[in-house]
Protein backbone atom coordinates (compact mmCIF):
# COMPACT_ATOMS: atom_id res chain seq x y z
CA UNK A 1 0.00 0.00 0.00
CA UNK A 2 1.00 3.40 -0.30
CA UNK A 3 3.37 4.59 2.32
CA UNK A 4 2.00 7.87 2.20
CA UNK A 5 -1.42 7.21 2.40
CA UNK A 6 -2.41 10.73 2.14
CA UNK A 7 -3.24 13.07 -0.40
CA UNK A 8 -2.90 16.36 -0.32
CA UNK A 9 -6.50 17.98 -1.51
CA UNK A 10 -5.76 20.33 -3.91
CA UNK A 11 -3.28 18.71 -5.76
CA UNK A 12 -5.33 15.56 -7.08
CA UNK A 13 -7.95 15.42 -9.47
CA UNK A 14 -11.17 14.08 -9.32
CA UNK A 15 -12.08 12.32 -12.81
CA UNK A 16 -15.49 12.30 -12.07
CA UNK A 17 -18.40 13.28 -9.73
CA UNK A 18 -22.00 13.40 -10.27
CA UNK A 19 -23.95 16.53 -10.17
CA UNK A 20 -27.75 16.99 -9.79
CA UNK A 21 -30.04 19.49 -11.27
CA UNK A 22 -31.37 21.33 -8.41
CA UNK A 23 -34.71 21.88 -9.73
CA UNK A 24 -36.01 20.89 -13.40
CA UNK A 25 -37.24 24.58 -13.53
CA UNK A 26 -33.68 26.05 -13.32
CA UNK A 27 -32.29 23.73 -16.08
CA UNK A 28 -35.64 24.46 -18.20
CA UNK A 29 -34.81 28.00 -17.89
CA UNK A 30 -32.14 27.44 -20.42
CA UNK A 31 -34.16 25.96 -22.81
CA UNK A 32 -35.50 28.11 -25.86
CA UNK A 33 -38.70 29.51 -25.11
CA UNK A 34 -40.31 27.48 -27.73
CA UNK A 35 -39.53 24.15 -26.27
CA UNK A 36 -40.38 25.94 -22.66
CA UNK A 37 -44.02 25.62 -24.30
CA UNK A 38 -42.85 22.59 -25.82
CA UNK A 39 -42.21 20.84 -22.12
CA UNK A 40 -44.91 23.11 -20.46
CA UNK A 41 -45.41 25.14 -18.12
CA UNK A 42 -44.75 23.57 -14.28
CA UNK A 43 -47.73 24.02 -12.16
CA UNK A 44 -49.99 25.22 -14.92
CA UNK A 45 -52.03 22.13 -14.17
CA UNK A 46 -53.27 20.98 -10.87
CA UNK A 47 -51.04 19.49 -8.38
CA UNK A 48 -47.89 21.10 -9.79
CA UNK A 49 -48.00 19.09 -12.62
CA UNK A 50 -48.32 20.88 -16.50
CA UNK A 51 -44.69 19.93 -17.00
CA UNK A 52 -43.06 17.15 -19.36
CA UNK A 53 -40.52 15.50 -17.16
CA UNK A 54 -37.21 16.49 -18.76
CA UNK A 55 -35.05 14.08 -16.94
CA UNK A 56 -34.78 10.35 -17.13
CA UNK A 57 -34.10 8.76 -14.23
CA UNK A 58 -33.24 5.31 -12.77
CA UNK A 59 -35.86 3.14 -11.40
CA UNK A 60 -32.92 1.33 -9.25
CA UNK A 61 -32.34 3.20 -5.80
CA UNK A 62 -29.62 2.57 -2.88
CA UNK A 63 -32.07 1.91 -0.06
CA UNK A 64 -32.86 4.45 2.59
CA UNK A 65 -32.12 7.55 0.07
CA UNK A 66 -34.26 7.60 -2.63
CA UNK A 67 -34.02 10.34 -5.62
CA UNK A 68 -37.66 11.00 -5.78
CA UNK A 69 -38.88 13.02 -8.53
CA UNK A 70 -41.31 15.13 -8.08
CA UNK A 71 -43.22 17.51 -9.97
CA UNK A 72 -41.24 20.97 -10.18
CA UNK A 73 -43.21 23.80 -8.60
CA UNK A 74 -44.73 26.55 -10.64
CA UNK A 75 -41.43 28.80 -9.21
CA UNK A 76 -38.84 26.30 -10.63
CA UNK A 77 -38.67 25.16 -6.39
CA UNK A 78 -36.08 22.42 -5.79
CA UNK A 79 -37.42 18.91 -7.06
CA UNK A 80 -35.99 16.97 -4.97
CA UNK A 81 -32.80 18.22 -3.15
CA UNK A 82 -31.44 21.88 -3.28
CA UNK A 83 -27.45 20.78 -3.66
CA UNK A 84 -26.39 19.84 -7.06
CA UNK A 85 -23.91 17.74 -5.31
CA UNK A 86 -26.34 15.70 -3.18
CA UNK A 87 -27.54 12.82 -5.21
CA UNK A 88 -28.85 9.61 -4.69
CA UNK A 89 -27.88 9.10 -0.77
CA UNK A 90 -24.94 10.56 -0.92
CA UNK A 91 -22.01 8.31 1.22
CA UNK A 92 -20.01 10.52 3.98
CA UNK A 93 -17.31 11.09 1.39
CA UNK A 94 -15.19 14.50 1.96
CA UNK A 95 -15.88 17.05 -0.57
CA UNK A 96 -12.88 17.35 -2.80
CA UNK A 97 -10.70 20.08 -2.54
CA UNK A 98 -9.17 20.09 -5.89
CA UNK A 99 -10.11 20.21 -9.32
CA UNK A 100 -12.90 18.22 -10.48
CA UNK A 101 -14.85 16.90 -13.53
CA UNK A 102 -18.46 17.05 -12.95
CA UNK A 103 -20.90 14.47 -14.70
CA UNK A 104 -24.48 15.77 -15.13
CA UNK A 105 -27.19 12.57 -13.70
CA UNK A 106 -29.20 13.83 -16.70
CA UNK A 107 -26.33 13.37 -18.87
CA UNK A 108 -25.71 9.97 -18.11
CA UNK A 109 -29.56 8.73 -19.26
CA UNK A 110 -30.45 11.48 -21.83
CA UNK A 111 -29.62 9.26 -24.74
CA UNK A 112 -32.46 7.21 -23.29
CA UNK A 113 -34.93 10.08 -24.09
CA UNK A 114 -37.71 8.63 -26.91
CA UNK A 115 -38.31 12.09 -28.33
CA UNK A 116 -34.41 12.71 -29.72
CA UNK A 117 -35.32 16.38 -30.77
CA UNK A 118 -36.35 17.16 -27.51
CA UNK A 119 -33.33 15.30 -26.09
CA UNK A 120 -30.86 17.76 -28.30
CA UNK A 121 -32.46 20.86 -26.56
CA UNK A 122 -32.20 19.29 -22.82
CA UNK A 123 -28.13 18.56 -23.69
CA UNK A 124 -27.98 22.15 -24.81
CA UNK A 125 -29.87 23.14 -22.13
CA UNK A 126 -27.84 21.36 -20.04
CA UNK A 127 -24.71 22.20 -20.71
CA UNK A 128 -25.81 26.08 -21.11
CA UNK A 129 -27.07 25.68 -17.09
CA UNK A 130 -23.55 24.31 -16.61
CA UNK A 131 -21.16 26.85 -18.36
CA UNK A 132 -23.75 29.26 -16.50
CA UNK A 133 -23.70 28.41 -12.95
CA UNK A 134 -19.77 27.55 -12.69
CA UNK A 135 -19.17 31.16 -14.79
CA UNK A 136 -17.72 32.33 -11.56
CA UNK A 137 -15.65 29.91 -10.29
CA UNK A 138 -12.70 31.85 -10.91
CA UNK A 139 -10.48 29.38 -8.69
CA UNK A 140 -10.96 26.96 -12.41
CA UNK A 141 -11.72 23.76 -10.00
CA UNK A 142 -14.89 22.89 -11.47
CA UNK A 143 -15.24 21.21 -14.77
CA UNK A 144 -18.09 19.24 -17.46
CA UNK A 145 -18.39 16.34 -19.39
CA UNK A 146 -20.54 17.50 -22.16
CA UNK A 147 -23.62 16.43 -22.13
CA UNK A 148 -25.03 15.45 -25.51
CA UNK A 149 -28.01 13.53 -27.01
CA UNK A 150 -25.85 10.26 -28.47
CA UNK A 151 -29.39 9.17 -30.63
CA UNK A 152 -28.65 11.85 -32.95
CA UNK A 153 -25.41 11.48 -33.93
CA UNK A 154 -24.32 14.25 -36.44
CA UNK A 155 -26.60 16.80 -34.19
CA UNK A 156 -24.46 15.62 -30.80
CA UNK A 157 -21.67 16.28 -32.78
CA UNK A 158 -22.87 19.86 -33.18
CA UNK A 159 -23.37 20.57 -29.72
CA UNK A 160 -19.86 19.21 -29.22
CA UNK A 161 -18.48 21.63 -31.52
CA UNK A 162 -20.54 24.36 -29.72
CA UNK A 163 -19.33 23.93 -25.95
CA UNK A 164 -15.76 22.71 -26.96
CA UNK A 165 -14.83 26.38 -26.95
CA UNK A 166 -14.96 26.80 -23.31
CA UNK A 167 -12.32 25.94 -21.64
CA UNK A 168 -14.39 24.44 -18.62
CA UNK A 169 -14.98 21.50 -20.89
CA UNK A 170 -13.16 18.72 -20.07
CA UNK A 171 -15.03 15.92 -22.12
CA UNK A 172 -17.74 14.81 -23.76
CA UNK A 173 -20.14 12.56 -21.71
CA UNK A 174 -22.00 9.22 -23.47
CA UNK A 175 -24.04 6.84 -21.50
CA UNK A 176 -27.04 5.27 -22.46
CA UNK A 177 -26.48 2.89 -25.81
CA UNK A 178 -28.75 4.89 -27.66
CA UNK A 179 -29.10 3.08 -30.92
CA UNK A 180 -29.20 -0.61 -29.37
CA UNK A 181 -25.69 -0.28 -30.24
CA UNK A 182 -22.12 -0.58 -28.12
CA UNK A 183 -20.30 2.74 -28.93
CA UNK A 184 -17.77 0.98 -31.17
CA UNK A 185 -20.59 1.01 -33.97
CA UNK A 186 -19.76 2.86 -37.17
CA UNK A 187 -23.33 5.02 -36.09
CA UNK A 188 -21.04 6.80 -33.48
CA UNK A 189 -18.45 7.86 -35.64
CA UNK A 190 -19.65 11.78 -35.77
CA UNK A 191 -19.49 11.57 -32.31
CA UNK A 192 -16.07 10.33 -31.77
CA UNK A 193 -14.90 12.19 -34.55
CA UNK A 194 -16.08 15.54 -33.22
CA UNK A 195 -14.11 14.80 -29.75
CA UNK A 196 -11.20 14.24 -31.35
CA UNK A 197 -11.64 17.46 -33.50
CA UNK A 198 -12.04 18.84 -30.34
CA UNK A 199 -9.20 17.47 -28.33
CA UNK A 200 -12.04 15.99 -25.72
CA UNK A 201 -11.39 13.00 -24.72
CA UNK A 202 -15.20 10.57 -24.39
CA UNK A 203 -15.95 9.86 -20.49
CA UNK A 204 -18.25 6.38 -20.70
CA UNK A 205 -20.45 6.27 -17.51
CA UNK A 206 -21.33 2.74 -16.82
CA UNK A 207 -25.00 2.40 -15.85
CA UNK A 208 -26.09 4.62 -18.62
CA UNK A 209 -28.63 1.86 -19.62
CA UNK A 210 -30.53 1.66 -15.85
CA UNK A 211 -33.62 3.88 -17.03
CA UNK A 212 -36.63 2.01 -18.29
CA UNK A 213 -36.86 3.98 -21.38
CA UNK A 214 -33.27 2.84 -22.44
CA UNK A 215 -33.17 0.54 -26.00
CA UNK A 216 -30.09 -1.69 -24.50
CA UNK A 217 -30.09 -3.25 -21.28
CA UNK A 218 -27.90 -2.36 -18.21
CA UNK A 219 -26.48 -5.69 -17.99
CA UNK A 220 -26.47 -9.13 -19.55
CA UNK A 221 -29.05 -11.57 -19.26
CA UNK A 222 -31.62 -9.25 -18.52
CA UNK A 223 -32.58 -6.57 -16.49
CA UNK A 224 -31.70 -7.10 -12.66
CA UNK A 225 -34.43 -6.66 -10.23
CA UNK A 226 -32.61 -4.75 -7.49
CA UNK A 227 -30.43 -1.65 -6.78
CA UNK A 228 -27.93 -4.56 -5.21
CA UNK A 229 -27.66 -6.25 -8.43
CA UNK A 230 -27.06 -3.45 -10.99
CA UNK A 231 -24.11 -1.62 -8.92
CA UNK A 232 -21.71 -4.95 -9.18
CA UNK A 233 -23.22 -5.15 -12.72
CA UNK A 234 -22.94 -2.15 -14.12
CA UNK A 235 -19.05 -3.16 -15.15
CA UNK A 236 -20.41 -5.14 -17.74
CA UNK A 237 -21.26 -2.25 -19.97
CA UNK A 238 -17.79 -1.03 -19.91
CA UNK A 239 -16.65 -3.87 -21.05
CA UNK A 240 -18.91 -3.90 -24.05
CA UNK A 241 -18.16 -0.70 -25.44
CA UNK A 242 -14.61 -1.19 -24.34
CA UNK A 243 -14.21 -4.08 -26.51
CA UNK A 244 -16.52 -2.55 -29.54
CA UNK A 245 -14.45 0.51 -29.83
CA UNK A 246 -11.05 -1.69 -29.83
CA UNK A 247 -12.52 -4.49 -32.36
CA UNK A 248 -14.58 -1.91 -34.69
CA UNK A 249 -11.32 0.25 -35.14
CA UNK A 250 -12.17 3.44 -33.14
CA UNK A 251 -8.43 3.76 -31.91
CA UNK A 252 -7.09 2.81 -35.64
CA UNK A 253 -9.14 5.19 -37.04
CA UNK A 254 -8.48 8.03 -34.41
CA UNK A 255 -4.99 7.89 -32.86
CA UNK A 256 -5.66 10.73 -30.79
CA UNK A 257 -8.73 9.60 -29.39
CA UNK A 258 -9.14 8.82 -25.03
CA UNK A 259 -11.69 7.08 -23.35
CA UNK A 260 -12.36 7.48 -19.73
CA UNK A 261 -14.62 4.14 -18.33
CA UNK A 262 -16.25 5.22 -15.26
CA UNK A 263 -18.17 3.46 -12.93
CA UNK A 264 -17.55 -0.01 -13.16
CA UNK A 265 -14.11 0.06 -11.25
CA UNK A 266 -11.20 -1.51 -13.02
CA UNK A 267 -11.08 -5.10 -11.36
CA UNK A 268 -12.48 -6.75 -14.41
CA UNK A 269 -10.22 -5.32 -17.06
CA UNK A 270 -6.56 -6.97 -16.60
CA UNK A 271 -8.68 -10.92 -17.70
CA UNK A 272 -10.75 -8.62 -20.28
CA UNK A 273 -7.83 -7.84 -22.28
CA UNK A 274 -6.10 -10.85 -22.08
CA UNK A 275 -8.57 -12.76 -23.69
CA UNK A 276 -9.16 -10.19 -26.32
CA UNK A 277 -5.31 -10.33 -27.04
CA UNK A 278 -5.24 -14.53 -26.96
CA UNK A 279 -8.62 -15.07 -29.23
CA UNK A 280 -7.62 -11.88 -31.35
CA UNK A 281 -4.84 -14.58 -32.47
CA UNK A 282 -7.31 -16.26 -34.26
CA UNK A 283 -10.00 -14.31 -35.30
CA UNK A 284 -7.68 -11.40 -36.71
CA UNK A 285 -9.40 -12.17 -40.38
CA UNK A 286 -12.57 -11.11 -39.37
CA UNK A 287 -10.98 -7.90 -38.15
CA UNK A 288 -8.07 -7.14 -40.28
CA UNK A 289 -8.00 -3.69 -39.87
CA UNK A 290 -6.61 -3.84 -36.50
CA UNK A 291 -2.81 -3.34 -37.14
CA UNK A 292 -2.09 -4.38 -32.91
CA UNK A 293 -3.02 -6.45 -30.09
CA UNK A 294 -6.20 -5.25 -28.46
CA UNK A 295 -4.21 -4.70 -25.07
CA UNK A 296 -2.24 -2.30 -27.02
CA UNK A 297 -4.54 -0.14 -28.29
CA UNK A 298 -6.56 0.08 -24.62
CA UNK A 299 -2.82 0.66 -22.94
CA UNK A 300 -2.75 3.99 -25.21
CA UNK A 301 -6.38 4.83 -25.59
CA UNK A 302 -8.45 3.52 -22.24
CA UNK A 303 -8.21 5.10 -18.94
CA UNK A 304 -10.41 3.65 -16.34
CA UNK A 305 -11.56 5.42 -12.91
CA UNK A 306 -11.30 3.88 -9.67
CA UNK A 307 -15.32 4.67 -9.32
CA UNK A 308 -16.39 2.70 -7.27
CA UNK A 309 -13.60 1.04 -5.85
CA UNK A 310 -13.68 -2.51 -5.94
CA UNK A 311 -13.00 -2.61 -1.70
CA UNK A 312 -12.86 -6.15 0.50
CA UNK A 313 -12.60 -6.19 4.27
CA UNK A 314 -8.62 -7.06 3.56
CA UNK A 315 -7.13 -3.43 1.63
CA UNK A 316 -4.38 -5.38 0.98
CA UNK A 317 -6.01 -7.74 -1.53
CA UNK A 318 -6.88 -4.80 -3.72
CA UNK A 319 -3.52 -3.27 -3.55
CA UNK A 320 -1.69 -6.57 -4.33
CA UNK A 321 -4.00 -7.33 -7.14
CA UNK A 322 -3.10 -3.34 -7.97
CA UNK A 323 0.42 -3.92 -8.17
CA UNK A 324 -0.33 -7.13 -10.36
CA UNK A 325 -1.20 -5.36 -13.07
CA UNK A 326 1.31 -2.58 -13.69
CA UNK A 327 -0.06 -1.12 -16.47
CA UNK A 328 -2.60 0.08 -14.58
CA UNK A 329 0.25 3.44 -12.81
CA UNK A 330 -0.70 4.94 -16.22
CA UNK A 331 -4.60 3.47 -16.90
CA UNK A 332 -5.76 4.81 -13.38
CA UNK A 333 -7.06 7.97 -12.79
CA UNK A 334 -8.70 9.07 -9.20
CA UNK A 335 -12.81 9.51 -9.70
CA UNK A 336 -14.96 9.61 -6.46
CA UNK A 337 -18.23 9.04 -8.06
CA UNK A 338 -19.95 11.48 -5.08
CA UNK A 339 -22.66 12.18 -4.95
CA UNK A 340 -24.04 9.02 -5.25
CA UNK A 341 -24.07 6.15 -2.50
CA UNK A 342 -20.96 4.31 -3.75
CA UNK A 343 -18.99 7.07 -3.86
CA UNK A 344 -15.12 7.08 -2.53
CA UNK A 345 -13.01 9.11 -0.64
CA UNK A 346 -9.78 10.22 -2.31
CA UNK A 347 -8.27 8.84 1.20
CA UNK A 348 -9.06 5.20 0.38
CA UNK A 349 -8.05 5.26 -2.50
CA UNK A 350 -5.04 6.66 -2.15
CA UNK A 351 -4.31 3.90 0.90
CA UNK A 352 -4.89 1.11 -2.12
CA UNK A 353 -2.25 2.29 -4.26
CA UNK A 354 1.39 1.04 -4.24
CA UNK A 355 4.29 3.11 -3.36
CA UNK A 356 5.36 5.58 -5.61
CA UNK A 357 1.78 5.68 -7.91
CA UNK A 358 -0.24 8.45 -6.03
CA UNK A 359 0.94 11.18 -8.35
CA UNK A 360 0.06 9.38 -11.24
CA UNK A 361 -3.41 7.45 -10.35
CA UNK A 362 -4.54 10.79 -8.03
CA UNK A 363 -3.37 13.81 -10.44
CA UNK A 364 -1.29 13.16 -13.42
CA UNK A 365 -2.85 10.59 -15.37
CA UNK A 366 -6.33 13.16 -15.70
CA UNK A 367 -4.19 16.00 -16.14
CA UNK A 368 -3.01 13.90 -19.48
CA UNK A 369 -6.79 12.87 -19.92
CA UNK A 370 -8.84 15.65 -19.43
CA UNK A 371 -8.83 18.67 -20.79
CA UNK A 372 -8.06 20.66 -17.26
CA UNK B 1 20.11 -34.71 -43.81
CA UNK B 2 19.47 -32.77 -47.36
CA UNK B 3 17.09 -32.08 -50.42
CA UNK B 4 14.48 -35.22 -49.73
CA UNK B 5 12.30 -35.85 -53.05
CA UNK B 6 8.60 -35.65 -52.59
CA UNK B 7 7.38 -36.65 -55.31
CA UNK B 8 6.43 -34.91 -58.82
CA UNK B 9 5.18 -31.73 -59.03
CA UNK B 10 2.48 -32.57 -61.67
CA UNK B 11 1.23 -34.53 -58.38
CA UNK B 12 0.66 -31.70 -56.29
CA UNK B 13 -2.99 -29.53 -57.21
CA UNK B 14 -2.29 -25.87 -57.72
CA UNK B 15 -2.83 -23.50 -54.76
CA UNK B 16 -3.66 -26.85 -52.87
CA UNK B 17 -1.80 -28.23 -49.65
CA UNK B 18 -0.93 -31.71 -49.65
CA UNK B 19 0.30 -33.63 -46.28
CA UNK B 20 3.39 -35.63 -47.35
CA UNK B 21 5.51 -37.64 -45.14
CA UNK B 22 9.18 -37.39 -45.57
CA UNK B 23 11.79 -38.76 -43.74
CA UNK B 24 9.58 -39.25 -40.42
CA UNK B 25 7.97 -35.51 -40.52
CA UNK B 26 4.80 -34.60 -41.75
CA UNK B 27 5.07 -31.81 -44.64
CA UNK B 28 2.62 -29.98 -45.96
CA UNK B 29 3.41 -29.00 -49.03
CA UNK B 30 1.81 -26.52 -51.07
CA UNK B 31 2.11 -25.33 -54.60
CA UNK B 32 1.47 -21.91 -56.09
CA UNK B 33 2.15 -22.31 -60.00
CA UNK B 34 5.50 -23.30 -60.52
CA UNK B 35 6.74 -22.85 -56.76
CA UNK B 36 6.33 -24.50 -53.82
CA UNK B 37 6.41 -23.93 -50.00
CA UNK B 38 6.74 -26.66 -47.26
CA UNK B 39 5.50 -26.70 -44.18
CA UNK B 40 6.17 -28.41 -41.22
CA UNK B 41 2.94 -29.85 -39.29
CA UNK B 42 2.57 -28.05 -36.19
CA UNK B 43 1.08 -24.79 -34.93
CA UNK B 44 2.98 -22.81 -32.74
CA UNK B 45 -0.06 -21.98 -30.79
CA UNK B 46 -0.51 -24.68 -29.29
CA UNK B 47 1.34 -27.83 -31.79
CA UNK B 48 -1.98 -28.45 -33.34
CA UNK B 49 -2.17 -30.01 -37.41
CA UNK B 50 -1.71 -26.47 -38.79
CA UNK B 51 -1.57 -28.34 -42.81
CA UNK B 52 -4.92 -30.13 -41.76
CA UNK B 53 -6.10 -26.52 -41.98
CA UNK B 54 -7.51 -24.64 -44.85
CA UNK B 55 -5.64 -22.59 -47.53
CA UNK B 56 -7.48 -18.81 -47.65
CA UNK B 57 -7.08 -15.53 -49.29
CA UNK B 58 -4.89 -13.73 -47.69
CA UNK B 59 -7.12 -11.35 -46.15
CA UNK B 60 -5.89 -7.09 -45.45
CA UNK B 61 -7.27 -4.20 -43.69
CA UNK B 62 -8.17 -1.27 -46.35
CA UNK B 63 -9.03 1.05 -43.86
CA UNK B 64 -11.41 0.45 -40.81
CA UNK B 65 -14.38 -1.52 -41.98
CA UNK B 66 -12.53 -2.63 -45.49
CA UNK B 67 -11.15 -5.54 -46.01
CA UNK B 68 -8.67 -6.10 -49.34
CA UNK B 69 -6.95 -9.16 -50.84
CA UNK B 70 -3.44 -9.28 -51.09
CA UNK B 71 -2.75 -10.58 -54.36
CA UNK B 72 -0.88 -13.67 -55.19
CA UNK B 73 -0.64 -14.86 -51.23
CA UNK B 74 -2.49 -17.06 -49.33
CA UNK B 75 -2.30 -17.79 -45.72
CA UNK B 76 -2.91 -21.55 -43.76
CA UNK B 77 -5.29 -21.56 -41.00
CA UNK B 78 -5.20 -23.64 -38.66
CA UNK B 79 -8.35 -25.98 -37.77
CA UNK B 80 -7.93 -25.71 -33.84
CA UNK B 81 -7.97 -22.28 -32.66
CA UNK B 82 -8.25 -19.95 -36.74
CA UNK B 83 -4.30 -19.14 -36.26
CA UNK B 84 -3.06 -17.94 -39.83
CA UNK B 85 0.13 -18.44 -41.45
CA UNK B 86 1.40 -16.82 -44.42
CA UNK B 87 2.00 -20.12 -46.51
CA UNK B 88 5.29 -17.59 -48.44
CA UNK B 89 6.85 -16.86 -45.26
CA UNK B 90 5.28 -18.62 -42.70
CA UNK B 91 4.46 -15.68 -40.26
CA UNK B 92 1.57 -15.13 -38.01
CA UNK B 93 -0.78 -12.35 -40.13
CA UNK B 94 -1.89 -11.28 -36.15
CA UNK B 95 1.18 -11.84 -34.45
CA UNK B 96 4.54 -11.47 -36.68
CA UNK B 97 6.94 -13.04 -33.77
CA UNK B 98 4.98 -15.91 -34.53
CA UNK B 99 5.49 -18.25 -37.07
CA UNK B 100 4.87 -21.61 -38.60
CA UNK B 101 8.43 -24.01 -39.15
CA UNK B 102 9.01 -23.72 -43.23
CA UNK B 103 11.48 -26.07 -44.78
CA UNK B 104 13.50 -25.18 -47.96
CA UNK B 105 11.43 -26.30 -50.78
CA UNK B 106 12.61 -25.90 -54.63
CA UNK B 107 11.09 -27.58 -57.62
CA UNK B 108 13.90 -28.73 -59.76
CA UNK B 109 13.79 -30.95 -63.25
CA UNK B 110 9.44 -31.31 -62.12
CA UNK B 111 10.09 -32.63 -58.93
CA UNK B 112 9.90 -31.04 -55.68
CA UNK B 113 12.33 -31.21 -53.60
CA UNK B 114 12.50 -30.68 -49.54
CA UNK B 115 15.34 -29.77 -46.97
CA UNK B 116 14.52 -32.14 -44.30
CA UNK B 117 16.63 -31.25 -41.27
CA UNK B 118 16.75 -27.50 -41.36
CA UNK B 119 13.97 -26.29 -40.79
CA UNK B 120 13.57 -22.35 -40.52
Amino acid sequence: MSASGQVAGADSIDAGAHLQWPSFGEVMGFLPAEWQDYVGRPGSLPGGWGARPIHLDSPYQAPGAPRVVTPPAADGAPASNGDPAAGNGAADVRPHSGPKMMIQEAGIYLAAEPNPYLAREIARAANNWFLDRYLDDQEQMVYGAATIAAQLPDQAAEEIGRVATNRRIAAVLLGSASLGRPFGHPAYLPILDAAVEHGLPIVIHADGDAVLESIARPSAAGRPSTYAELRILAAQSLMTHLASLIVNGAFERHRELKVLLHGGSMAWLAPLLWRLDANYKGLRREVPWLTRLPSEYAREHVRVSTYPLDTTDEIEKLARMIKLHGDFREILCFASGAGRADATDARLVARCLPDGWTRSVMRDNAVELLRI
Amino acid sequence: MGLVDAGALDEFADQQLRIVRLAGHEVGIVRRGEQVSAIRNACPHQSGPVCAGSLRANLAGDGVGRVAVRAGSLVLACPWHGWEFEVETGRSTSDSSYGVRMYGATVREGRVLVEIGRSR
